[in-house]
């Protein structure tokens, strides 16, 4: 089987899955141009000028590349002023497609590269998916089938994720094609069968056609003439369904050059005739001299080289003007014979020196070919180590950034946690002061007071000494006035009188200096005490004055809690022991009433009798009362005075 | 590892600073627990002091007041005697 036929169809197959869609839309581009441009006139916003331009890109990339050039360029100019990266990339990407249609495929790819990049930027993974795709074909055209594949392989990831079931199978058709070219063939039969699969599901008749072709192609890569054979009838069918006809003359012509090889030149002649016919009636006529060339080369097998030699002669022609420069040797090798049949050896002579030259040239192409490609797999592995190292040295850049970040980092929190830890040094040390500070005023105080109290208690301690002294003098003058008054039988009224007055003036001495123990020897007074006090004093004025009904009420509200200081308490005994005095002396009065009283946190003490009271206006103040008055004051208690010819009531608040 | 070891130091020594932060925030407060402590204590024992100034404070002045009164009985009752003499005398 000779390969060419195949490479030609693989060229075929790429061409007819990438270019689908555009030939899909080409019927109705040119309507769409109109209305864009339409729109174009009418619109002064950018936004949309801007879509428009991308639009017309597209557009014009199947009815005129120039125009879509010129289209694309606006549209980029547009994208970056607005800096709309979503339709930068588009119109990018757009652009290379006109420039793979031109054939121009560095630039191209270039673009496509571009494009990639900002999609990458802005994350848009459908768009990077599509430029994995083109530039797989891109890669493919430029002779690189193992680049190739990884984008290929990258797009086909996406779209499966993306259950985009019809892109799938393109890519996987184009994966078939580039695996043929690396001789995979087991691996390119696994995705040509499911792509025929597909194409069944879903009755894309002339897709199924072209890859029953493809898969028939690969099947006699692997000398497997029956099902390749079988595939390419197959293949037929479907065309015809469908008058697919390039598909129907591939498959015919296919068919023909099998059955030449198996050297059934009839069958052969048969099937490249039928290939002729079609191709004939599809214009195709590079295809169609291919078919050509196969039957002269039965006719020449025949012996008929008569009839070969016009077409051979036909081919040189086409094949020249067409470009189709390898089909050209072929038609020098079956020339030679023909020659050779009509004895002309000058032409023989010629066509085998023109095979020869270009045999050569071909190999020469072949080499420069060979060359090229390594020559770009040796620059792009180069770039490729480039690019490792430069990512190699980012990362190790980045890896120092990043520590120095962390150490910065680790620092700045050094630092913070630093001055915390110096704040609360501070805090301790202002702490410590603070309570050193209060302690040593507090010490301070206590030592004031501690020796003050010691003064007071020194001269306490003499107080009392000197009180017991005079207590034991004025018991010895009572007692010496006593043995005087008893002991001499003393008749001069004068000297008794005297006497007496001494004894009972000392005794009133006695008891108030008792009366001042009691309060002193107190550390505070209870209600309790002082009541058992001025009981005390009652039942004595009671026994002075038998005449006299004393009263003593204790209001039961009045809290046993009420306690005295012992001045004060001293001063309210006085002042009852006062009033009393007056009403027994002064007012004359039978009944005297002495009342406690408790009421809203005041302590009430009255002191009511029925004497001949006084009239406060006029009488002076004399001792007495002057004394309760100040007394009063002394312990911050209020004291009135009601005198009446009824009586007299004295009532103290405290 | 050295370079990790750098890295990683100034982390290593703000753990051990904040470690350093716990034990202080812990002694400040043992130290302020403790202090209110020593001052509540000094506080009852100098308002007890108090106490014991004001109630020696009222028998000072207690004290002092039957003094002055004594003294006054005192002069009156020898200027008694000194009459009751002077009637002795007189008979």
């Amino acid at each position: 089987m000779n390969c060419k036929p195949l490479d030609m169809r693989c060229k075929f197959l790429i061409q007819a899955i990438l270019f689908s869609s555009i030939i899909s839309f080409s019927q109705n581009s040119e309507e769409i141009i109109d209305s864009l441009k339409i729109e174009l006139n009418k619109s002064q916003n950018d936004n949309v000028r801007a879509k428009i331009y991308g639009d017309l890109t597209w557009y014009y990339s199947s009815v005129s590349t120039d125009s879509a050039l010129v289209y694309g360029e606006k549209a980029m100019i547009y994208a970056e002023k607005l800096k709309d990266s979503t339709l930068l990339a588009q119109t990018i990407s757009d652009v290379g497609v006109v420039y793979y249609l031109r054939g121009d495929y560095d630039v191209s790819e270039q673009l496509y590269r571009k494009s990639l990049k900002i999609r990458k930027e802005i994350k848009d993974f459908a768009g990077i998916a599509s430029l994995n795709y083109k530039l797989g074909n891109i890669l493919y055209k430029k002779a690189l089938p193992d680049s190739s594949m990884i984008y290929f392989l990258k797009a086909l990831d996406f779209y499966e994720r993306a259950r985009a079931d019809m892109i799938v199978n393109s890519v996987q058709s184009n994966i078939a094609t580039v695996l043929m070219t690396l001789k995979n063939y087991d691996k390119a039969l696994e995705y040509f069968d499911k792509n025929i699969a597909f194409f069944e599901k879903n009755n894309q008749q002339e897709m199924l056609a072209n890859v029953l072709i493809n898969k028939a192609s690969v099947l006699l890569y692997k000398t497997d003439t029956i099902q390749a054979v079988f595939h390419l009838k197959k293949s037929i069918e479907v065309a015809k369904k469908v008058k697919a006809f390039t598909a129907l003359g591939s498959a015919f012509n296919n068919l023909g050059s099998i059955y030449n090889d198996k050297k059934d030149f009839k069958k052969a002649k048969e099937f490249i005739l039928k290939s002729i016919e079609i191709r004939e009636t599809a214009s195709l006529k590079t295809e169609l001299e291919s078919s050509k060339l196969t039957l002269a080369g039965i006719y020449s097998a025949l012996g008929e080289f008569d009839k070969a030699k016009p077409i051979l002669l036909e081919n040189i022609k086409v094949f020249i003007k067409e470009g189709v420069k390898e089909k050209l040797p072929l038609v020098y090798l079956q020339l030679i014979p023909v020659y050779a049949y009509q004895s002309k050896p000058d032409s023989v002579a010629f066509y085998t020196n023109k095979y020869i030259k270009i045999q050569e040239e071909m190999a020469q192409e072949s080499m420069q070919n060979i060359t090229s490609e390594l020559e770009t797999k040796y620059q792009t592995e180069k770039k490729e180590k480039e690019i490792l190292e430069q990512r190699t040295d980012l990362a190790e850049k980045e890896l120092n950034i990043n520590q120095k970040n962390t150490q910065i980092m680790g620092l700045g929190i050094l630092a913070l946690v630093l001055s915390l830890l110096g704040y609360l040094l501070y805090k301790q040390q202002k702490l410590k002061n603070q309570q050193l500070q209060k302690e040593g005023e507090l010490k301070e105080a206590l030592v004031k007071i501690e020796t003050q109290n010691k003064l007071q208690e020194q001269r306490l301690t003499i107080s009392r000494d000197l009180h017991d002294n005079i207590g034991a003098q004025l018991t010895f003058i009572i007692s010496s006035i006593d043995n005087l008054q008893y002991g001499f039988k003393i008749n001069n009224e004068k000297i008794t009188s005297k006497l007496s007055s001494i004894s009972n003036f000392t005794k009133e001495t006695i008891y108030e200096l008792r009366d001042t123990i009691w309060a002193m020897n107190k550390s505070e007074i209870s209600l309790e005490d002082l009541e058992t006090r001025v009981t005390n004093y009652i039942e004595k004025a009671n026994i002075a004055s038998a005449n006299t009904i004393f009263q003593f009420n204790v209001d039961s509200n009045s809290s046993n809690e009420i306690v005295f200081s012992s001045v004060q308490g001293m001063n309210i005994y006085r002042i009852i022991q006062e009033a009393i005095n007056n009403s027994i002396k002064y007012a004359e009065a039978t009944s005297i009433k002495v009342n406690f009283k408790h009421l809203n946190n005041q302590f009430e003490i009255s002191i009511l009798d029925d004497g001949k009271g006084f009239n406060i206006g006029k009488v002076e103040f004399g001792n007495g009362l002057n004394s309760m008055k100040k007394r009063a004051e002394d312990i911050g208690a209020t004291i009135t005075f009601n005198s009446s010819n009824d009586g007299t009531h004295i009532n103290l608040k405290i | 590892m050295i370079s990790f070891l750098i890295t990683y130091l100034p982390f290593l020594l703000v753990l051990i600073v904040s470690a350093l932060c716990l034990v202080l925030v812990l002694d400040i407060n043992k130290i302020k627990n403790k202090g209110l402590l020593r001052l509540s204590r000094l506080n009852a024992f100098l308002s007890f002091q108090l106490l014991k100034n004001k109630r020696l404070s009222q028998n000072i002045i207690l004290s002092e007041h039957i003094e002055k009164v004594l003294f006054k009985r005192f002069l009156k009752i020898n200027t008694e005697i000194l009459s009751l003499q002077k009637i002795i005398f007189e008979l």
